[in-house]
């Protein structure tokens, strides 16, 4: 009886078009959107190569040998320096060839179009050119013998801390969007099963008075249905995966644990339009808005919108995270990304799957033996 | 008013989408955006500085001379612990770029020479925040080293260093030029066109698909009401909820930001988002002739509003765009709100035509918007 059933909920999903097109659509238009927009924010936070114009206003040797020791090219390449006139320098800042202009006196000074982390870094840089003069100026005054060794110290490339770092995995903060955008593809599952679920229903669709009229076991009729679209939803989720794998989206390299998390992200999508279609008191209306309201709510909650808001809300009220299912979906991407154990991602899919099954057998018992004293 | 009052009936019972975009955009906006903005951000250059958290277990003077100075150039932030997993968190999301950990016996062994040993700077590789906080640091620790190998002791040297560290660098701007911070109003508009585009087509797409269903309009047609009439009305009912939601936000950013502004100012950024709001009821009518699914309305409205969101600037400042996503922007309406809104934040006294003309394109896409939707009803009505 559950294959038979489960055929004709495929058949019917399946047959579904404009619905099944859409809800594939929908990821695949939004990553690309996304890695338009985002994909090389990350880059741009990094460290390059900083462009500038060098104007010599006055003769200043020693600030020029550093000059050009930071613009000597290979990896500790700091500056890549033109040497030109203040008026074809302006224009250059204009033209944002350069990232600013140092001009060299005996007090050197600096000329930005506006705050940048380029630019502090070659303030920094003056700056450290002067804090040496007067290091080596107060030891020449206080210990004169010890000025070699301290010029020697000065000039050292001495490591003083012990770099750090927490993983070998894409630490890029824009991923995040990409994968809220896999939490809400699969939330947006519910708008399926909810308009499915009411087909079972009598006093909600023709179709379901007819079904509630064959002496089919309704947990047969929601589990054929639930598979039906278990597997349909779980194929769109892969084909967006591999849409956004192909971008240059990087998910790292775990694809199997992945890919249940796409699994599991899809059951809880349809476990929950299933228990909100199976809701009797609401009107076929309301139920949808209530998909989309919980879905979006969801689902920007868990950085959809802007990265940065779960994490808040893990700052202040974490158990919001350890039950919202697009968090959860998120933040196993994150930990299986990230981190060497497989701790938080397990305790993640396990929620997820323990909340499907829950909200599935909660809806069974709504529809269960419903009895209408008018149709 | 048979038709209008229906309108008005059936949007009632979509009424929740638009309490839940403006629940959304008040959660965004008072959980995430305020709490984050830089009110009193100055017109000129200022040093960028990098949030850190710091983990000191030495407690020596010398820990504390380090902690110090970092507090002086960076922005200290706390975090629950040093665990693995917490500074990975806070790392990732940007919380703090950089985590520094003290351990004890640090002074004792940087006396030694041994003092990278005793410090550990948490970091993710590459990031220019990160590199710009460790050179800051390594030329402190440096500087220190460079007293204490010279025959100074350790209080003598952290005297010196904050000596050394006083010298300022002349950092100027190009005449007329203003460092572009932007004010809280700005942020509470940018995000405008995302809801109304996501709250007008969940909302309002559904009533019109009602009254685009073959069974209502024959009935109606048959009803001695004119066709005309009731699509006046429908028109009527569509134009006063986007009055109505804009008069509620433009009331919203008056009490929140209203001292803030200047009067034109507000005026502009209000008769900007009746523009914005123009075209998103355009938009939600070319929905509404599209399809008549209640889940393809929802998954259309998300992708149109969030789609516009992500390449106009919406959720990150325009100018971290790439010229690529900027040149297709051209082609989207919320690219010339978003313009008009940077324009009216710099606002200096005198109305730039600018402005005037920003708001005119947004105006003109709507325009071909609602004929694009006729052509398609025409098309459809012929099928």
């Amino acid at each position: 009886m559950f294959l038979h059933n489960f055929k004709y909920a495929m058949r019917t999903t399946m047959k579904n078009k404009t619905t099944l097109i859409w809800t594939l659509l929908f990821p695949i238009a939004l990553a690309t959107f996304m890695y338009m927009s985002f994909g090389e924010l990350f880059e741009e936070e990094m460290m390059d190569v900083i462009p500038v114009a060098v104007v010599v206003q006055e003769s200043n040797p020693s600030f020029e040998e550093v000059l050009a020791s930071l613009s000597k090219e290979g990896e500790d390449q700091v500056i890549d320096m033109t040497v030109t006139s203040e008026k074809k320098a302006l224009e250059k800042l204009e033209n944002e060839e350069v990232d600013a202009i140092i001009y060299v006196t005996d007090i050197v000074y600096l000329k930005v179009p506006g705050n940048s982390y380029e630019a502090t870094v070659l303030k920094t840089i003056i700056e450290e050119y002067y804090k040496v003069r007067y290091v080596v100026t107060d030891i020449g005054k206080t210990a004169p013998e010890m000025m070699q060794n301290a010029l020697a110290n000065l000039r050292s490339d001495n490591q003083y801390y012990t770099k750090m770092k927490t993983s070998d995995g894409n630490q890029d903060v824009y991923t995040n969007y990409f994968y809220a955008i896999f939490a809400m593809s699969c939330l947006f599952a519910s708008f399926v099963a909810c308009e499915k679920i009411q087909k079972i229903q009598a006093n909600v669709s023709p179709l379901g008075m007819r079904r509630c009229l064959s002496p089919n076991s309704k947990m047969i009729t929601i589990l054929a249905e639930f598979f039906a679209m278990l597997i349909t939803q779980f194929a769109i989720e892969l084909i967006t995966l591999a849409y956004m794998v192909m971008l240059g989206v990087d998910f790292g390299n775990k694809y199997p644990q992945i890919i249940l998390v796409l699994f599991f992200g899809s059951c809880i999508g349809i476990s929950f339009g299933i228990i909100i279609g199976s809701m009797t008191r609401f009107s076929s209306g309301a139920k949808e808005g209530i998909c989309t309201c919980i879905s979006m709510i969801l689902s920007v909650m868990a950085d959809l919108c802007a990265s940065g808001i779960k994490y808040s809300i893990e700052q202040t009220m974490p158990i919001i995270n350890r039950l919202n299912p697009s968090a959860l979906i998120v933040d196993s991407f994150y930990a299986l990304n990230i981190y060497d154990t497989y701790d938080r991602y397990f305790q993640n899919i396990a929620t997820l799957g323990i909340m499907s099954a829950v909200l599935i057998i909660i809806s069974f018992f709504i529809i269960r033996r419903n009895k209408y004293a008018s149709l | 008013m048979q038709v209008f009052k229906l309108y008005f009936k059936i949007l009632n019972k979509n009424k929740g989408q638009i309490f839940m975009y403006v629940g959304i955009f008040m959660g965004i906006l008072f959980g995430f955006i305020l709490p984050n903005a830089d009110k009193n951000s100055p017109k000129d250059f200022s040093e960028s500085t990098t949030k850190y958290a710091i983990f000191d277990y030495d407690n020596s003077e010398l820990s504390k001379g380090i902690a110090e100075y970092l507090e002086e150039n960076h922005k200290k932030k706390s975090i629950k612990n040093d665990d693995k997993e917490t500074i990975q968190d806070a790392m990732y999301n940007m919380d703090v770029s950089c985590v520094v950990r003290i351990l004890d016996g640090f002074e004792e062994g940087f006396l030694k020479g041994e003092g990278d040993k005793y410090i550990e700077v948490y970091r993710i590789p590459g990031l220019s925040m990160a590199i710009l906080f460790e050179e800051d640091m390594r030329s402190y620790l440096n500087v220190v080293d460079t007293y204490i190998k010279s025959g100074h002791n350790v209080k003598d040297s952290l005297i010196g260093v904050v000596e050394a560290q006083e010298i300022e660098v002349e950092v100027s701007l190009p005449e007329g030029t203003k460092v572009n911070n932007y004010s809280v109003a700005h942020w509470f508009f940018s995000y405008i066109p995302w809801i109304f585009i996501g709250m007008c087509v969940c909302a309002i797409a559904p009533v019109l698909v009602v009254f685009n269903k073959k069974v209502v309009k024959e009935r109606i047609e048959c009803s001695p009401y004119k066709f005309t009439k009731m699509n006046l009305e429908v028109i009527l009912g569509v134009v006063v909820t986007g009055m109505v939601i804009c008069i509620a936000f433009a009331v919203a950013s008056l009490v929140g930001f209203g001292s803030d502004m200047k009067v034109t100012q507000g005026a502009l950024y209000i008769g900007n988002m009746f523009c914005m709001m123009t075209v998103a009821l355009a938009i939600t009518f070319i929905i509404s002739k599209l399809t008549s699914k209640g889940t393809v309305i929802s998954l259309l409205a998300n992708v149109v509003s969030l789609g516009m969101a992500f390449l106009t600037g919406v959720f990150v400042p325009m100018e971290m765009l790439s010229d690529t996503v900027i040149k297709i922007a051209h082609f989207l309406p919320s690219y010339w709100y978003e313009l008009a809104v940077i324009e009216i934040d710099n606002y200096s006294g005198e109305v730039s035509t600018k402005i005037m003309g920003y708001m005119g394109v947004q105006l003109l896409f709507a325009v071909a918007i609602v004929i694009l939707a006729m052509v398609i009803s025409k098309k459809k009505r012929v099928a």
